[in-house]
């Protein structure tokens, strides 16, 4: 059993993986780092679900179902994976870069071609989600991570929806599983069959604002979750000033794809993308 | 954009013509204001000469009390919402209004009933997919289209509109026809409000991929070409070209009583009473309040012949369809080939007009509660706020909508 191992069982039951450090632990897993003598850097992930918990059991399964199933250069690669009985646990590659929570927090204004190649990147990755029917549903600067070559990776599909596969959410539950600042109205009411990929391009707009604003529009000046939730229903993202963006079309496209309402929001992730390539050319990068 | 003809009073014999002469043309039957021996001569006339029906069945009050709507066999004898919307008589409705009114007048598109609401509350969304439950359960062989009657509450409220687009996503319905209300029954409406959110909710829907006709429509509708609406409707008298619930419950004839001759102007938008274009013709500007040429309406050249206007016969049946004529091509042109070029056209339709009406206006030619100049700001703020809020993704799908 591995959820419940102490550290001195790993070499026997990873015996390909050597240099095992911790990284972080918290709530049901612990994070490692580690070598794979063929995978080279990797992350391994040990679970502690509880015996009774049997939606975070399959909310694993689904995450990993999720990265072998979304077909992106642009999503770390599970290795191995043992989701049965009481092991949980996964290898999955190690991206050596920083989360763009961290690089906010560094104060760092991101460049007009910074943003635009995020959103290209961000929406290709949801594209090929969208392809096989899945809503990531926890798009934030927590979960991108901007590796140390530039490249945009998404992680983290542990509540993502599976548009096929039964909801695990109660439908009567108040509010779904999500991060308040970045979820969509229709996301947070559980409002179920509204769920698509339209729930992340909101998530895409408020994060991309934040890339140029350096705040959380939601987020600031309210003193709780109730006040963000609020906002959210009711007022829409507003239309920033970007440098290189004399016509406000990248501003526009930003405040489209957030917008709190989600009708007005692009039909789709392949939509987005269109609608952002087509402004490309009146960007001065 | 299509103009049809919001069929009311007196106006049979108007879109004979008019049909006849477009050469096509689609009418709504008003069960308010005619029998069903009168629909079934009508639409029997109107297919002959190459045009299309449908049936509004104006079931906006089910407690309305007016004479000629309540005698339609359609018509619930006892409307009681529990028991209307569980018991049989819902489903005894739409099959009278399929079998004895639609079939019978060969309709093209079959208006679903919708109830005036002024709350999208779960009481709206439940027996709202009652009516389209029971639709769906029949085996009605022409497009179906809910009808989506709303008052000024709802139409101003952001809220209450994006609730009703997002409830209405999985009717299976091919459009929606929509009769919208506003707070002071004005004719043209000074509340840019409530314009941003009639667009807002039309585009809301044509992005769902599904028709969208607007009734009861003035030339001040135009503006909803920038949302791609398949169709406004408009008639003769101006209680046909706004809604208001009051027309359902008043004995009818009201019009009547209303004999003032009105000359639409369609470059100002504006309509005019004939004695003020008398004050045109003293003030030198009669020829500037002329209908183009390229309009091809012959139906207000008298006015124009040099004489004064008050002088010759210029009666309503000339007016009317002077109006209509004028809002046909006006309609056709509003939808340009592009979602730009349809902005840029509207932008520059509705400032030219305004400026028009309010230059007449300085030479004394007025035209009262029909001058577009008194709500150009209004319309034109709605066209932004639409452009600002779904510009982009409407210049992407405009040739697919």
């Amino acid at each position: 059993m591995v959820s419940g191992m102490d550290r001195s069982k790993f070499s026997e039951i990873f015996p390909s993986l050597s240099g095992i450090e911790e990284l972080s632990s918290g709530g049901y897993k612990t994070v490692y780092k580690a070598v794979h003598p063929s995978h080279g850097d990797v992350v391994l992930k040990i679970i502690k679900p509880s015996q009774d918990n049997l939606e975070l059991c399959e909310r694993i399964k689904r995450e990993i179902r999720s990265s072998e199933i979304v077909k992106s250069d642009h999503i770390p690669r599970i290795f191995e994976s043992c989701v049965t009985g009481d092991d949980f646990w996964i290898i999955e590659e190690r991206i050596d870069g920083k989360t763009l929570r961290e690089v906010l927090k560094t104060g760092k204004r991101f460049s007009l071609a910074e943003i635009y190649s995020f959103l290209e990147t961000i929406l290709s990755i949801i594209i090929k989600a969208e392809q096989v029917k899945i809503v990531h549903r926890d798009i934030k600067p927590e979960n991108i991570i901007i590796g140390t070559d530039g490249k945009i990776w998404l992680i983290d599909f542990g509540i993502a929806r599976h548009l096929d596969l039964d909801s695990l959410t109660n439908s009567n539950a108040p509010f779904a599983p999500c991060t308040v600042g970045y979820a969509s109205a229709e996301q947070f009411r559980n409002r179920k069959r509204e769920i698509d990929s339209r729930t992340d391009l909101f998530a895409i707009g408020v994060v991309a604002y934040e890339m140029v604003s350096g705040e959380n529009f939601y987020v600031k000046d309210v003193r709780d979750v109730f006040q963000v939730i609020r906002k959210i229903e009711r007022d829409p993202l507003p239309a920033i000033k970007i440098s290189g963006d004399p016509q406000y079309l990248l501003a526009n496209f930003i405040k489209t794809i957030g917008d709190n309402r989600i009708s007005r929001r692009p039909s789709s992730a392949q939509e987005a993308l269109d609608i952002l390539r087509s402004i490309r050319t009146t960007l001065s990068f | 954009m299509e103009l049809y003809l919001q069929m009311g009073y007196g106006m049979m014999e108007h879109a004979k013509t008019l049909i006849s002469s477009w050469g096509g043309g689609t009418c709504i039957l008003s069960p308010r204001d005619m029998t069903v021996d009168q629909m079934g001569k009508f639409s029997h006339d109107i297919k002959n000469i190459g045009g299309r029906i449908t049936l509004d069945p104006q079931f906006y009050q089910p407690y309305s009390d007016h004479e000629k709507l309540i005698k339609h066999s359609f018509w619930p004898n006892d409307f009681d919402t529990g028991s209307f919307f569980s018991g049989s008589a819902i489903n005894d409705m739409i099959d009278i209004l399929w079998n004895e009114y639609n079939v019978k007048y060969e309709s093209d598109i079959f208006f679903i009933p919708g109830r005036c609401s002024d709350d999208i509350n779960d009481d709206w969304k439940r027996c709202n997919d009652q009516m389209i439950d029971v639709v769906n359960g029949k085996n009605i062989r022409i497009p179906c289209y809910a009808s989506l009657a709303l008052s000024s509450e709802v139409v101003v409220s952001e809220d209450q509109v994006h609730n009703i687009i997002e409830h209405i996503e999985d009717w299976p319905v091919d459009g929606f026809y929509i009769v919208a209300r506003h707070s002071k029954n004005d004719y043209l409406i000074p509340d840019a409000s409530w314009l941003a959110g009639l667009i807002d909710l039309c585009a809301g829907l044509k992005l769902l991929g599904k028709k969208v006709i607007v009734g009861y429509s003035s030339q001040q509708m135009l503006y909803l070409a920038l949302a791609k609406v398949d169709a406004i409707a408009s008639g003769t008298w101006v209680n046909v070209r706004s809604f208001s619930l009051e027309k359902f419950e008043q004995p009818e004839e009201d019009q009547k009583k209303k004999k003032t001759t009105w000359y639409y102007c369609p470059q100002s938008l504006s309509e005019y009473q004939i004695t003020y274009l008398d004050l045109a013709k003293r003030a030198g500007i009669l020829d500037e309040i002329k209908t183009d040429d390229s309009f091809l309406s012959d139906y207000a050249n008298i006015l124009f012949s040099g004489a004064q206007p008050t002088t010759v016969d210029f009666s309503e049946r000339e007016a009317f369809r002077h109006y209509l004529h004028c809002l046909k091509m006006q309609t056709e042109y509003a939808s340009q080939a592009s979602y730009d070029d349809t902005y840029k056209y509207l932008n520059m339709l509705f400032n030219t007009a305004g400026q028009l009406a309010t230059y007449f206006k300085t030479k004394g030619v007025r035209a009262k509660y029909r001058d577009f100049s008194e709500v150009m700001d209004d319309t034109i703020a709605a066209l932004d706020l639409f452009n600002t809020t779904r510009g982009m993704v409407y210049k992407h799908r405009w040739n697919s909508l």
